[in-house]
């Protein structure tokens, strides 16, 4: 993966960042010290990844007043409680109120908050609901007229970070992407001292198939019952067709995430039929027959996976780097690894795809008064030094998107190459809602197959379904017949859409798929 | 005494008179503490009892996601739909097989126990075995469940590792992951953590039967069982009617144990009805695509429900059923 010629990729990314960093803060530092209009603290030297108000020009309120902020909680929660508390320091006049709270609770203050108008201030859309919904019904506040630098702070963007019909909708901006999307829930991690036992080391040689289900077996053979080859939360659902997915993806099929998943959007037709999902899936089933899955994978969920691997319980576990800081505080001692996904063939490796570059998650409430204070926030939030201290936090669980603000999200070299391999499976993949925004009527027709993807895997695993190819070929004719009635059901709506908005000739999987290419065609 | 019951009447009859001379407004105002009194329960079951239903009524008639302002009327749709999904009646079978087989354990159990905590040589530590028993009943139903999954665990679950080293299995069981296995020790749980709710039901039962009934079958030469077979349990029959239909319906409402237990599967195996309703109202959270459907659920919920209303109709039979044999025994006892 890395050369040994020359400057290695991360020196470069490393050198790079130093430079723009130190260039960046460089610039900002007289003003932002101590701001005449703003905040009143004493200004501590700053070190890199310290959390600082830094005044964005924003006219703020003078008076008392209550800032409401509402997302799903997590690293988010640890960072901004310690922001807020150092803006309400800034501005004695601001009572800001946090609320962190899970997707499901989201999914009902939101609609209530709406219905009744006294949404919080900054908030975030409940899942199901796409953001050209919550643009179409009225929720959103855009930020051209509240930030006066707009311009430059969205040239700070990598390409494909603003969308239209994802965050900007008539040609207005909605949304200040903080964080990046290329992010993988299948990335290896492994221990290190079983696989080294067993022979292996893919953090230098980057797994087969075969070398993944050999080494599983080995562990497990060493394991002697105390421990065994591979870990997976069975119990949640969603684990299993990530797996499956990402496997077959890397062998070859390209799908698009937060699009529409398994969908190939060069044939538009779904993937679970190909070869490489088949092959995927069969391997799985090859592992449970060897043996090597931890006893009662099928009953416990991600989080007990996790934690059974930190505790020596199995070998290898293809997750999100999010579990590294929990492994790091709370089980020390355990000698961990991290490895890009295991690959069919090496040789000819499909990318992973994200239809946006960043993600997309924090929103203005369109009927918000405080907007000013949302905008003053955000406008640090998505600077260099907002991003490095959010990655002083966040760590390598939810990265900024700023990649010269890396240096801060770890000390540790295994954490860092295992954000450069993360961040190189990815690439920007189109997506039929940019094109069409009637897609958005789509997919608001769109209703769960019974079995979907993720269940037949689960079925197959506990062997109360039998016949890949069967249950596949069957999934597959349930999706396009759902689909084909969810088109029709918008169509009959007045959408503009077919299935021909699923498919993109001029795409090349292996690049990003830019503006120029939804130009084109 | 039959010119005190002639007396009883006829003062009754006097004040049925004199109510119904009133107004409606002065009957209530001369309740109007009754009224006062009731009014925070009569608020708080229109917020969240009454109000829930009808509104599950009403969204039941719609194709709605719960999320967005627009819904979209379809009639009966939505019910035509529920009663064509083989996943729903798969889980409404599995409901009810639950309760079928939980509820006779459950009560079996209970009495056999409040029987012996009722006896007069249990007086001592009587209180310390009904806390014991009544403990898990007061614990949240998720944190029982995220605690067995642990316990059952194959992987170092403490019941697992007692059967081994007791040599009763060779290898471990998978009792949540094996589809065969996971109802049934959902089922196992739910009977353990509900035991001491009818207990408590029957040990009330028991103190209403009078002593005096024992004492004379003691000095007839019953013993023990005789007791058993012919004072308490005929006694206790009308008792048992409303003690079977609550529990009953509280056994069909099942879903945080459930959904920390196993989440319905493996691959719907363990899915009932509380946990199908949350699939298809909230399911694509959980990774399927597909918006959530509020309106279907909402009808899949209305249908559970008349079955369970079916339920509490016979619950209030049973009730009427009971007060009545109670006032004959009153009656018997004066």
């Amino acid at each position: 993966m890395s050369s040994n010629n020359g400057i290695s990729r991360r020196e470069f990314l490393r050198t790079a960042s130093m430079i723009a960093a130190g260039g960046v803060l460089m610039a900002c530092a007289p003003a932002t010290v101590a701001p005449a209009a703003g905040p009143t603290a004493t200004p501590a030297p700053y070190v890199k990844g310290d959390i600082r108000i830094v005044p964005s020009g924003v006219q703020l309120p003078t008076e008392k007043v209550t800032f409401r902020w509402l997302d799903s909680g997590d690293t988010k929660a640890v960072f901004w409680k310690q922001f807020f508390a150092k803006y309400q320091e800034a501005y004695p006049n601001i009572t800001v109120q946090y609320d962190g709270l899970p997707w499901n609770e989201i999914g009902k203050i939101v609609p209530l908050g709406i219905q009744n108008g006294n949404l919080h201030d900054v908030f975030s859309i409940p899942q199901g609901i796409t953001n050209a919904q919550a643009y179409t019904e009225g929720w959103l506040m855009p930020y051209d007229d509240l930030l006066p630098d707009l311009a430059e702070i969205k040239a700070k963007y990598p390409p494909g970070s603003f969308v239209e019909g994802i965050n900007v909708f008539d040609g207005k901006t909605y949304c200040l992407p903080h964080a990046t999307s290329k992010r993988t829930s299948t990335m290896l991690l492994y221990n290190q001292d079983y696989l080294q036992e067993a022979g292996y080391d893919p953090s230098a040689n980057v797994m087969t198939w075969d070398d993944y289900r050999a080494a599983a077996k080995k562990v497990t053979e060493n394991g002697k019952g105390q421990y065994y080859g591979v870990i997976i939360g069975g119990n949640q659902l969603n684990r299993w067709g990530a797996v499956v997915r990402d496997l077959a993806t890397f062998a070859g099929v390209p799908t698009v995430g937060s699009t529409l998943d398994d969908m190939n959007l060069l044939t538009g037709e779904y993937n679970f039929t190909t070869p490489e999902y088949i092959a995927a899936m069969e391997l799985l089933l090859a592992m449970r027959d060897d043996g090597s899955f931890f006893p009662g994978y099928l009953s416990i969920n991600a989080p007990q996976a996790r934690a059974q691997i930190a505790q020596g319980g199995a070998g290898m576990i293809l997750q999100g780097l999010w579990c590294l800081p929990q492994w790091k505080a709370e089980n020390p001692e355990f000698n961990w690894n991290t490895a890009h996904t295991p690959l069919a063939d090496p040789a000819n490796v499909m990318p992973l795809h994200v239809s946006v570059a960043v993600g997309t998650e924090m929103w203005i409430y369109a009927k918000s008064e405080l907007a000013a204070i949302a905008a003053d926030i955000m406008h640090y939030w998505t600077s260099l030094e907002g991003q490095l201290a959010w990655n002083k936090v966040a760590g390598v669980s939810d990265p900024g998107y700023m990649v010269e603000a890396m240096e801060t999200a770890s000390d540790d070299p295994r954490e860092l190459k295992a954000l450069e391999t993360q961040n190189g499976m990815y690439r920007v993949g189109p997506s039929p809602l940019i094109r069409n925004l009637d897609v958005a009527m789509v997919n608001q027709e769109l209703r769960a197959v019974t079995p979907n993807f993720n269940e037949v895997i689960q079925g197959l695993m506990a062997g109360q379904i039998e016949g890949v190819q069967q249950q596949f070929q069957d999934l597959q004719d349930r999706a396009n017949a759902e689909l084909d009635r969810a088109i029709k059901a918008a169509q009959d709506k007045g959408a503009n859409v077919s299935r021909d908005d699923y498919v993109f000739s001029n795409w090349d999987p292996k690049n990003d798929y830019t503006e120029a290419d939804y130009a084109a065609a | 005494m039959a010119v005190r019951q002639a007396t009883e009447l006829q003062n009754a009859a006097a004040e049925r008179r004199l109510s119904s001379s009133k107004s409606l407004w002065q009957r209530m105002w001369a309740a109007r503490w009754c009224y006062l009194f009731m009014l925070p329960a009569l608020i708080l079951s229109a917020l969240f009892t009454f109000y829930p239903i009808v509104m599950s009524w009403y969204y039941s008639l719609f194709q709605w996601s719960g999320f967005t302002a627009d819904k979209t009327f379809i009639g009966l749709s939505n019910y035509l739909e529920v009663i064509s999904d083989k996943y729903f009646w798969d889980a409404f079978v599995r409901s009810f097989l639950f309760m079928l087989v939980s509820m006779p354990i459950k009560l079996t159990l209970a009495l056999l126990i409040a029987i012996v905590l009722n006896d007069q040589a249990m007086r001592v530590m009587s209180p310390a075995f009904r806390t014991m028993f009544f403990l898990p009943v007061v614990t949240t139903a998720a944190i029982i469940g995220i605690m067995m999954t642990f316990v059952l665990s194959p992987f170092n679950g403490p019941i697992n590792k007692t059967l081994m080293t007791l040599g009763m299995i060779s290898g471990p069981i998978d009792f949540l992951g094996n589809p065969r296995l996971a109802l049934w020790t959902v089922v196992g749980v739910e009977i353990w953590k509900w035991l001491g709710q009818p207990m408590i039901y029957w040990l009330a039962a028991l103190q209403v039967i009078p002593q005096s009934l024992y004492e004379a079958a003691k000095v007839d030469g019953a013993n023990w069982w005789r007791q058993l077979l012919h004072i308490t349990l005929p006694l206790l029959i009308p008792f048992a009617i409303v003690i079977v239909l609550i529990t009953a319906v509280s056994t069909l409402r099942v879903f945080p144990l459930v959904q920390t237990m196993t989440g319905g599967g493996p691959f719907f195996a363990t899915e009932v009805m509380e946990v199908y309703i949350y699939r298809t109202a909230f399911g694509s959270d959980m990774g399927g695509i597909g918006v959530p459907r509020l309106g279907y659920a909402s009808a899949a919920g209305v249908v559970f429900g008349v079955s369970i209303m079916a339920l509490a109709l016979l619950q209030a039979w049973g009730v009427r059923n009971m007060r009545d044999v109670r006032s004959a025994m009153e009656t018997s006892g004066e």
